[in-house]
């Protein structure tokens, strides 16, 4: 403070102000620049290949273009969790798809913007990578083009897939994530690969069931889940003729004889072909099926208890109903047995080295 | 010496300045000054009016309907000419708005036009449900492509394919100024695709304008409809009987003009 206040200044004190005032205002204008220059870097363009191989689990093939890195997952998980992509910003893809439902809702048939009642449960997400074609009818072929549905529809988001893209472009924090992650804008294409790319991360493959039957890890299932095993492949119930290993499920179109009279059509909504192809809906993976309840198309089964009820009795008389579907004698001890081997296809951590950070 | 070294500057700042005014207005030959130009009008009427959109109009029954969206897509025009051969118009797809009043369909070599081909709706091919041979909307990063996502939401997901024709609106049975109830027909899956054929059977010259018009009478479209009981399909299950008499119904709405513009 003397310093400054001297009346007696020579020059060389004149000299060392002007050096300190100098040297401060260029030590100001580097650490400015260099913020600046910190920001830059932090949402460069940057491309980290995920490659996500589950040696017992088939290969898959993503179009070229469509890769996985950890830049995409990790804005994509962003836009999963975000209501702006709702009409009245209260729905994002979490609320239908909850992480610690195994990416369901808990709900018969899920609810959504102002409580609009949808007809269909929410199905789990995990293991989406390995889906040949999405949604319970089949309808859409690829994650990237599906994301337009749920956005779109009425009973869910209810917002135009381009005012979703727009208020996601307009938003100044999304506009440096992309350049980030796809060295691109906030478009249809980048916007479909983030969301669907975080989809494809969420992968299911290291359940007690998998350490039992593909590692060799003869202490991961109990005895009653061993036994439960053989039922779910035995000749008589025949479940994994449709749920197949590894997937537990062979992606076909049944109609389980769920209903006498379908109010959802199924399959049939996609090909208009009611006489062959009415009440058939996709065969639903049963891993993490122990979280998912409840089950069928539209919930209409509260437990496992029930849905294994239902394979026993043989279901409805609907011409269509698939001819696997013929019932079967089970005592309550194999009903527990087959109960204990459904709960050991749970795993929903292996998803998280998947969970990237932002920057 | 002195003034002669100056002319010489003089001069050669006036040949370079002239040069570059040559090469400013060179002018390329138009590369379609031997070609016919083709044009696609669009008119749009309710019966005797005009056909825009939250404007109320009567119908025979007593009841009032206004609109809110009629928008459509083309695909694929061609001309083809008496021996068959087809010259591709573009663009090759087209969304239409009532505001639109034309479309310019590109150029086709002078000589006889025997017809004019266009679908209402998008081709099999793009309209598809397994992906293999069409795009999606997400594919397009141009927005200003029509196929590309639209803010009136022109594409299905749950069936991979595009809403060939969406019109929605609002009826007011009495016509007591109370809208009663709201009508939604979206409609598309490749059977109501609906192919046009118009002939011309024209000569056309080079530099000349094919002026094609197509008009849409809305009140047509509505005629026949019970809009108590008739309001609502998406083109699926059991709602697909409507969707099919509704774009029967659009077919028929639909008529096509055409002239020559020297």
């Amino acid at each position: 403070m003397a310093f400054w206040t001297s009346k007696i200044v020579g020059w060389k004190t004149k000299f060392a102000r002007l050096l300190f005032v100098s040297g401060l205002l260029g030590f100001l204008l580097f650490s400015g620049c260099a913020k600046e220059k910190v920001q830059e870097d932090k949402y460069a363009f940057r491309e980290s290949p995920v490659q996500i191989t589950i040696p017992h689990f088939p290969a898959y093939s993503l179009e070229a273009g469509h890769e996985l890195s950890a830049e995409k997952i990790a804005v994509g998980k962003k836009l999963f969790f975000d209501p702006i992509i709702s009409r009245n910003r209260d729905i994002s893809c979490a609320s239908c798809h909850l992480p610690h439902l195994a990416f369901s809702d808990g709900l018969a048939t899920s609810v959504g913007t102002e409580g609009r009642v949808h007809n269909r449960n929410s199905p789990t997400l995990f293991n989406v990578l390995w889906q040949p074609y999405l949604f319970m009818d089949g309808g859409n072929p690829t994650l990237e083009s599906q994301v337009v549905g749920p956005i779109e529809e009425h009973r869910e988001m209810d917002l135009p897939f381009t005012e979703a893209i727009a208020r996601v472009a307009a938003n100044e924090t999304y506009q440096n994530l992309f350049k980030w992650a796809f060295n691109d804008d906030v478009n249809p294409f980048t916007f479909s690969l983030a969301l669907a790319s975080y989809e494809r991360s969420l992968v299911s493959y290291n359940s007690a069931f998998d350490r039992f039957y593909y590692h060799g890890d003869s202490l991961a299932l109990n005895a009653s889940a061993q036994r439960g095993l053989a039922l779910f492949k035995s000749a008589e119930l025949k479940c994994a003729d449709c749920h197949q290993l590894p997937l537990t499920t062979d992606f076909s179109f049944q109609n389980n004889g769920l209903k006498e009279v379908y109010l959802d059509p199924g399959r049939a909504r996609v090909t208009n072909n009611l006489a062959e192809h009415e009440g058939q809906f996709k065969v639903a993976t049963l891993r993490n099926i122990a979280l998912t309840a409840p089950y069928m198309h539209d919930g209409s089964l509260a437990s496992l208890e029930e849905v294994i009820e239902h394979y026993a009795s043989g279901g409805s008389n609907h011409p269509l109903k698939s001819d696997k579907i013929k019932g079967f004698s089970i005592s309550a001890s194999e009903k527990a047995d087959l109960l204990e081997f459904l709960k050991s296809l749970n795993d929903t951590s292996s998803y998280r080295q998947f969970d990237f950070d932002l920057p | 010496m002195k003034n002669y070294k100056w002319a010489l500057a003089l001069s050669a700042l006036v040949a370079v300045s002239a040069c570059k005014k040559d090469d400013d207005t060179t002018v390329e030959p138009d590369p379609n000054a031997d070609k016919v130009a083709v044009v696609l009008n669009y008119d749009f009427n309710f019966g005797a009016d005009d056909f825009v959109l939250d404007q109320e109009y009567t119908l025979d029954s007593g009841g009032v309907v206004k609109f809110s969206l009629a928008t459509y897509y083309l695909a694929q025009p061609v001309i083809m000419d008496d021996a068959g051969n087809s010259s591709p118009l573009s663009p090759e797809y087209l969304i239409v708005r009532p505001n639109n009043t034309s479309s310019d369909l590109g150029y086709i070599d002078p000589g006889h036009a025997h017809m004019f081909n266009v679908s209402i709706g998008v081709d099999e091919a793009t309209n598809t449900e397994n992906g293999a041979n069409g795009r999606q909307p997400t594919d397009f990063t141009d927005s200003d492509h029509p196929l590309a996502p639209q803010p009136e939401g022109m594409y299905w997901s749950w069936a991979s394919g595009y809403i060939f024709v969406k019109i929605e609106g609002e009826v007011d049975y009495e016509g007591d100024g109370t809208f009663d109830n709201v009508f939604k027909y979206h409609l598309g899956t490749n059977p109501f695709r609906k192919d046009r054929s118009t002939v011309l059977n024209l000569n056309l010259e080079k530099a000349q304008t094919l002026q094609l018009t197509m008009h849409i009478d809305y009140e047509k479209f509505l005629e026949d409809v019970n809009m108590r009981t008739e309001i609502l399909t998406m083109s699926m299950g059991d709602q697909r009987p409507l969707a099919e008499k509704m774009m029967n119904k659009f077919d028929a709405a639909v008529s096509f003009s055409h002239g020559i513009l020297d």
